[in-house]
């Protein structure tokens, strides 16, 4: 057994040149493998840290906000209730003051109502009172209650005190004045003839006279002269039973008010 | 009986003859290279490769693990020596389970070419380590008187690299072709089984004594620097 020297040689450079290609086939293209996996591995891992940090801050960000939110939300709500405490104190106040106008109105509403009643109980008094009188005196005397009451009116003319005379006679200021006669009901053009010679003999000239119907009169005579006026009618007395049962009423009515 | 596949010649001209070991030395690289740029010609760096390449990553992160446990720092750079050492010797010694296959390192020729070239690459990483002064000072250290010793040490290790491997592979074969002619049957076939292995550690006892060697010389002169 020899070493074969020219084996050697010819080992010796297959050697090298199997070093050469196992490096540039095998073990370079494995390394940079390798090494390109780790820098991925460690490039995934620190972003896997930057993105745990970054949660970690963001999930700190998002408690802080929480806390934040909470602090407003509680903030609001507390200003909403005061608000709507105010608003509704506001509204009430209003709809008590809406309440009182109303109250006020609905009780002069029901004043205006008495009154209305009143003076249409106080007209069906006069004109049943006038009615009643009216056929009494018919029945009692046999003559008519215009003739009467033109009776009472002449002899009420005549029996004229001298300042009232003097104020007739002072509103009278020419012949051409007219002077305006009103009657519940016709009346005669005799008792139109009395009533005439009767003024014309106050007022000491021959006036101009015209006559008319007032039914709301009821039964009277009413003279009225430049804004002078002399009257007798059944009215008046009736005024007196109007303010007696409109006293009476209000009177009956107040009670009523106040318990609403 | 042929000893070595030194023997079987299949051209001569002269000084420069082409013989059984050259030829097999050859088919061994042809089959080492084609294969790992076949291999490595697709390699993917992501979570999810390929068998093969998985394979020789394993082999190439062992390599270097074992590199690393030895004392380099940076197996990288001996990796294609060492690494290329314990391939073929490996590669060489697996095949004998293919029937009249010769392994070159059966021949003290190809194991002397290999142990030349670690007694190569000591001194030359030795220099590169620390520069061709710094790595001749080692070898008079710790006193002048233990340069011969040194020297002695060098050649020796080295004929004891090239001896250990051929007679190693070289009985083995030996061994197995005896037994074929004695007891054709079984025996050879544990034999080769227990070629398979020593085939495994003497290539790694190689690779690694080579690795230690580049070491100390490595480390000696890191040590005379400091």
């Amino acid at each position: 057994m020899q070493i074969d020297w020219f084996t050697v040689i010819a080992q010796i450079l297959n050697f090298f040149i199997l070093v050469y290609l196992l490096k540039r086939f095998l073990y370079k293209p494995i390394l940079s493998a390798i090494d390109d996996r780790e820098k991925k591995i460690v490039g995934q891992i620190q972003d896997a840290e930057k993105k745990k940090s970054d949660a970690k801050k963001e999930k700190e960000q998002f408690v802080e906000k929480n806390k934040t939110f909470d602090e407003q939300k509680e903030q609001r709500v507390k200003e909403s209730v005061d608000a709507v405490k105010a608003e509704r104190k506001k509204q009430l106040d209003q709809v008590g003051k809406e309440a009182g106008v109303a109250r006020e109105e609905h009780k002069k509403s029901l004043l205006k109502m008495q009154d209305d009643m009143v003076k249409t109980i106080a007209e069906k008094t006069q004109r049943e009172v006038l009615q009643i009188s009216r056929k009494a005196l018919v029945d009692l005397a046999s003559a008519n209650l215009e003739e009467q009451t033109t009776a009472v009116f002449l002899d009420k003319l005549k029996a004229m005190k001298p300042e009232e005379i003097q104020r007739l006679t002072q509103a009278f200021k020419s012949d051409f004045d007219h002077v305006l006669v009103s009657t519940a009901f016709e009346i005669s053009s005799e008792l139109q003839t009395k009533i005439r010679s009767e003024v014309d003999k106050v007022l000491a000239a021959s006036a101009v006279y015209d006559f008319k119907v007032l039914p709301q009169i009821i039964s009277g005579v009413e003279l009225s002269l430049n804004g002078y006026k002399l009257a007798w009618t059944v009215s008046a007395y009736l005024d007196a039973l109007k303010d007696g049962v409109s006293e009476t009423s209000k009177q009956s009515a107040e009670p009523v008010v106040e318990e609403k | 009986m042929k000893l070595s596949p030194d023997e079987t010649v299949f051209w001569e001209y002269g000084f420069f003859h082409l013989n059984l070991t050259i030829v097999t030395t050859w088919v061994l690289m042809f089959v080492l290279v084609v294969g790992s740029a076949l291999i490595t010609r697709n390699l993917k760096s992501g979570m999810k490769i390929s068998r093969w390449q998985c394979i020789l990553e394993m082999v190439v992160t062992g390599i270097n693990g074992q590199i690393k446990e030895v004392g380099l720092d940076k197996p990288e750079k001996y990796i294609a020596f060492i690494g290329t050492l314990f391939l073929f010797i490996a590669f060489a010694n697996v095949c004998i389970i293919f029937p009249w296959y010769e392994p070159p390192t059966g021949s003290l020729s190809t194991t002397a070419a290999l142990a030349v070239c670690v007694f190569m690459a000591v001194p030359f990483y030795g220099v590169g380590a620390d520069g061709f002064v710094g790595y001749l000072k080692s070898y008079i250290e710790p006193t002048v008187i233990m340069l011969p010793f040194n020297l002695i040490s060098e050649a020796s290790r080295t004929l004891a690299l090239a001896i250990r491997l051929f007679g190693n592979m070289m009985s083995g074969g030996l061994v197995v072709a005896i037994l074929i002619s004695i007891t054709p049957l079984i025996f050879p076939i544990i034999m080769s089984a227990l070629g398979l292995l020593t085939g495994m550690v003497q290539a790694y006892i190689f690779s690694i004594l080579a690795t230690v060697y580049i070491a100390a010389a490595v480390k000696k002169t890191d040590t005379t620097e400091n």
